[in-house]
């Protein structure tokens, strides 16, 4: 499986910014890398700065949706030396087809990555066939 | 092969702040930006740099650079002349049964840091993918009048 498909322009979000910068937000397409075998897909989703608590995972007919919010409020006695957002909105679409068990898909965030293991159904799974 | 991107960050301008005159280069920030205009979402970015943030308080420069996934002991950091290199390599990886391409992600960055750092008080924190490089500012000399004789 390849790296996915280039950015999509989303019509239902809108790039907020408030008046004063540097406390806009912001939205963002996660980098993230797809391998699979014949078990599973294996897709690792980049969320530096994101704990556990602040992703949210759905899975629901077929399409995959990662989402994650960074806060970065800086603290009273730094100032930031560019423009940058408040808070970052991470989100990821992604299909998955039919062949995937949504309910048995596991998901693991450690130093700011998100693994998700998605076990392909038992009939896709390439079987020996006995012969009798 | 082993892929390594040499990169040199530095400092964004603060066109607000006498800043430019602590600084003798012109500086380029690293967070890429679409224009507004062409999309609402933007997508991470896509080149081997790590995003850094600076920011500044009355004692201090701190760098926060986006390192999704590296944990403590794959990561490297060395000051010399004036400059931060950061080495990530990446070990131990579990053996793969897919048809990916080799795991062994290296990675190295260099920063330049800012003039008037104490380099050897530098401290550093990873942390859920984000280091966080702190470097105390030198002291600036005290004034000091000099007798004539």
């Amino acid at each position: 499986m390849n790296e996915t498909s280039p950015p999509s322009y989303q019509n239902s979000g809108s790039l907020t910014s408030s008046e004063t910068a540097p406390s806009h937000s912001v939205r963002v397409r996660p980098r993230h890398r797809s391998t699979y075998s014949d078990h599973a897909w294996k897709v690792e989703v980049d969320l530096p700065g994101v704990t556990k608590d602040h992703v949210s995972i759905t899975i629901d007919q077929e399409v995959l949706r990662v989402s994650a919010t960074r806060h970065q409020k800086l603290e009273a006695s730094w100032r930031a030396l560019g423009d940058y957002p408040a808070e970052k909105h991470y989100q990821l679409r992604l299909d998955v087809g039919p062949e995937v068990d949504g309910n048995q898909v596991q998901a693991v965030v450690e130093n700011g990555r998100l693994t998700l293991t998605l076990p392909l159904r038992d009939e896709v799974k390439p079987r020996r066939i006995e012969v009798a | 092969m082993k892929l390594i991107r040499y990169q040199i960050s530095k400092l964004p301008t603060n066109r607000a702040s006498n800043w430019d005159a602590l600084f003798d280069t012109p500086f380029r920030t690293l967070s890429p930006l679409l224009s507004p205009a062409l999309s609402s979402v933007r997508e991470a970015a896509r080149s081997n740099a790590a995003a850094v943030e600076w920011h500044e308080s009355d004692e201090a420069y701190r760098a926060c650079i986006e390192l999704p996934g590296v944990r403590r002991e794959d990561l490297r950091l060395d000051v010399e002349d004036g400059l931060v290199r950061l080495t990530v390599e990446r070990k131990g990886e579990q053996a793969v049964e897919a048809e990916s391409t080799t795991r062994r992600e290296s990675f190295e960055q260099v920063l330049r840091l800012p003039d008037m750092v104490q380099s050897v008080r530098a401290e550093a924190r990873l942390a859920d993918g984000i280091l966080e490089l702190t470097l105390p500012k030198a002291e600036r000399p005290q004034a000091r009048s000099i007798a004539v004789q």
